[in-house]
């Protein structure tokens, strides 16, 4: 067996897997078991990432989703009760329209991909680069760095805006008391001293 | 030299990118539409790195590295608005959320 072979079939494996846990993602009714295929996903395009040489980019896909953005969407499902939600119909009406136009939509993406694609001028950052810079993460770093250093600090000012943003949403705003367990001090002495003295004028 | 072809990343890109767009149009639970947009930024990753790889040009790589960030904002955020959504409504049915509806 060629070498060629055996990436096309590691390549091959790899994709299936990332498109059934794909489908299943938008399938299954248990959003917690959503997420953990969306982590099946993560998990099996890291692995096409690293068929592509990029093993920087194939580690933070796995750090940053399947350890923070699923980790996030977990806690959220905690914090909801997701189990009143699963109760009630899942799908839309026009679900079997959906498909038909997203089959559609695939197949038009694979003629336009089989007719057109013509690889024109190649830059500069070939294999031979690469390994001259010491490997992926190595050239990453020089091309991040050097040529795009102002996009990367200007991504830090959108995760500055996001956290602040995140923080003043999901703020608990204060509101009357509903239960006991939200109630204010103030409140729960008067209860307190209320339910006391019903007590003592009871006959004994 | 990418080995399979450029083709084969291309059109897996594509399929995440699809089945994404139909979890966003079919499904009515509020956090499988997030997941299903993460699936859509998944694919156009695939094709962002397999055209870097193809094409000799470290930028493809370099913008993922700007859409994992964006998708990590987007969680964020998006997660924030669900958790107060949820504290208002009590509902995380799309179709029951139609306040900006005309």
């Amino acid at each position: 067996m060629t070498s060629e072979t055996l990436l096309t079939l590691i390549f091959a494996y790899f994709a299936l897997a990332s498109v059934v846990f794909a489908v299943l993602v938008i399938m299954l009714r248990n959003p917690v078991q959503c997420a953990l295929s969306l982590v099946g996903v993560v998990f099996h395009l890291a692995g096409i990432f690293i068929l592509l040489r990029a093993e920087f980019l194939a580690a933070a896909h796995i750090i940053i989703y399947a350890g923070a953005i699923i980790v996030l969407f977990l806690f959220t499902m905690m914090l909801l009760n997701v189990g009143a939600v699963e109760r009630v119909r899942q799908f839309h009406v026009q679900a079997p329209l959906a498909i038909v136009i997203g089959a559609i939509l695939f197949l038009e993406f694979i003629v336009l991909t089989g007719a057109t694609i013509t690889v024109g001028a190649r830059g500069a950052h070939s294999a031979a680069w690469v390994a001259g810079q010491g490997g992926n993460v190595q050239a990453l770093g020089q091309v991040l760095f050097r040529d795009y250093l102002l996009p990367f600090e200007v991504a830090s000012v959108l995760l500055t805006a996001a956290v602040v943003g995140a923080i003043v949403l999901a703020r608990q705003k204060p509101r009357r008391p509903r239960s006991s367990s939200q109630m204010g001090v103030s409140e729960w002495m008067a209860e307190r001293y209320e339910k006391a003295k019903a007590r003592e004028q009871e006959p004994v | 030299m990418i080995i399979p072809a450029l083709e084969y990343y291309l059109v897996l890109g594509a399929a995440l990118f699809i089945i994404g767009l139909l979890g966003v149009l079919v499904r009515r639970n509020l956090l499988i539409v997030f997941m299903s947009i993460e699936l859509i930024l998944l694919g156009a990753n695939v094709t962002f790195v397999g055209f870097a790889v193809a094409l000799d040009n470290m930028l493809g790589q370099v913008f993922v590295i700007f859409s994992l960030t964006v998708a990590a904002a987007e969680a964020a955020v998006g997660l924030a608005i669900i958790v107060a959504l949820s504290r208002h409504r009590d509902t995380l049915n799309v179709d029951e959320i139609n306040t900006l509806k005309g």
